[in-house]
């Protein structure tokens, strides 16, 4: 701090006056130390989004002190929060001019130059505003009301354009989307007057409230519910000590919602899912027993395939039997009649005791007759007892015996 | 109730960034510290007056 009278720098800050004049800078320091403490206030205020008042205060301490460039930087950082961009740039310029050197007024102004975008998309907003302003004043509110709503898409923290969005849906008689659009500005300035006002003027339209708490808060915030009407102190309040409660309950919200979630999939969708697959289940269950029982008749043809195959076969070995002694049967027969031919009848006797006769055909039956009656001996019958006739047997082995017993003899 | 036209009113139009230049010319940027200089200046011009 310098003299007020000779401009010497002040180095002993308990003196109330100059070392260098003599002159009495108590009046000076009360100065100096009002502009503080304005600046304190307008932090604070700056801090719980109280921008009105913060401006207030920031104002204040600059009329006291033109020199305090935090306020002044301060104040143009919440003119800027406010969409008041050129208020803002006029207060960091002045800044940077009163303090080259280590001032953030500098760094705020280079950023805003480097994001030329940023820069011309909010002039636009501005211009726009201007235009929807003039076009109200003609009487195109309803215009005015769309370009507004365009403009506050474009740069949603210009305060004045909610406010004049507002005051056309008031005049439409709009209340409830007039409060929508005023909450969305107190969002951004917690005490400004105008939205107060306007918010007051619906209220008492309407007859309700206005509510401003936090939907997020909502849940655990009920102590803060009670009386957060968008005037007073207690919105402050509830700023001051909401930060740390946002992330509690912030978390909260969030572990509630994963839970509902949870139970909801749990409830609505994982039954669908459940009888989806029960249902495929039974599908492929009921394909199973089908393939199962076609495969089973198809065994059981296969079954009765083999079984009659292997009857044809056995009647096939029969018949090949009967056929060979059949065969067996006609070259005895034709044997024995050949030794016949020849008197060699002790020969056709022992052929034709080898003819089955009941495989032979009638012709056939008759020379095996004349065989057996020339050799007194028959062959095998079809019950399989082959036999020799009762008393031409014994003749024969009586004869026999007897040439057995003539050859003795002899 | 609010009067529309009155309300309309009071609102004004925004400048824009090309007007930053005659906005900060425009300022009044003097203090207490300005006042207190300028009455002691005062204080000392009548004195040598007198």
């Amino acid at each position: 701090m310098n003299c007020i009278n000779c401009g010497a720098f002040l180095t002993d800050r308990d003196l109330d006056y100059c070392p260098h004049c003599g002159a009495n800078v108590l009046i000076q320091k009360k100065v100096e130390y009002l502009s503080k403490l304005y600046y304190n206030q307008g932090l604070e205020k700056a801090s719980i989004r109280d921008l009105s008042g913060a401006i207030s205060c920031l104002k204040q301490s600059l009329a006291y002190d033109k020199r305090n460039i935090d306020a002044r930087n301060l104040l143009g950082l919440v003119y800027f929060e406010t969409g008041e961009v050129v208020a803002a740039l006029s207060e960091w310029v002045i800044s940077k001019n009163l303090k080259k050197n280590r001032n953030l007024a500098s760094e705020y102004i280079a950023r805003l130059q480097a994001n030329q975008n940023r820069l011309e998309a909010i002039n636009d907003s501005i211009k726009k505003y201007n235009h929807a302003l003039a076009m109200c004043r003609e009487g195109h509110e309803d215009m005015a009301a769309i370009r507004l709503r365009k403009i506050l898409a474009q740069n949603p923290k210009l305060i004045k354009g909610y406010h004049l969005l507002a005051l056309i849906q008031m005049k439409n008689h709009e209340w409830n989307k007039a409060r929508r659009t005023l909450k969305k500005a107190a969002r951004i300035d917690k005490t400004n007057t105008t939205t107060l006002r306007f918010l007051r003027e619906i209220d008492e339209q309407t007859g309700v409230t206005t509510r401003m708490e936090n939907k997020r808060k909502g849940l655990f915030g009920k102590g803060n519910r009670e009386k957060d009407n968008i005037s007073g102190e207690l919105v402050v309040k509830q700023q001051a000590y909401g930060k740390e409660r946002f992330r509690i309950s912030l978390f909260f919200t969030l572990v509630l919602g994963f839970v509902a979630g949870g139970v909801a999939f749990w409830l609505l969708v994982l039954p669908a899912i459940k009888q989806d697959v029960y249902r495929q289940a039974n599908e492929q269950i009921i394909q199973y027993s089908e393939s199962l029982s076609s495969q089973g008749v198809e065994l059981s043809k296969a079954q009765d395939e083999a079984q009659e195959s292997g009857n044809s076969a056995e009647a096939a070995a029969k018949q090949i039997q009967e056929e060979q002694t059949r065969s067996q049967s006609y070259e005895a027969l034709f044997n024995a009649y050949s030794y016949m031919q020849q008197d060699e009848l002790d020969s056709a006797a022992l052929e034709i005791q080898k003819v089955d006769e009941s495989v032979l055909s009638d012709s056939a039956k008759g020379v095996y007759s004349t065989i057996c009656q020339k050799t007194g001996v028959s062959g095998k019958n079809s019950s399989g007892s082959g036999t020799t006739d009762g008393s031409e047997g014994d003749g024969s082995t009586d004869s026999g015996d007897e040439s057995s017993e003539y050859d003795e003899n002899e | 109730m609010l009067d529309y036209e009155e309300e309309l009113k009071k609102f004004e139009p925004c400048l824009d960034v090309a007007d930053v230049e005659g906005a900060i010319y425009d300022r009044e940027i003097n203090d207490v510290m300005d006042v207190l200089q300028e009455m002691l200046r005062e204080v000392k011009s009548n004195r040598r007056v007198r």
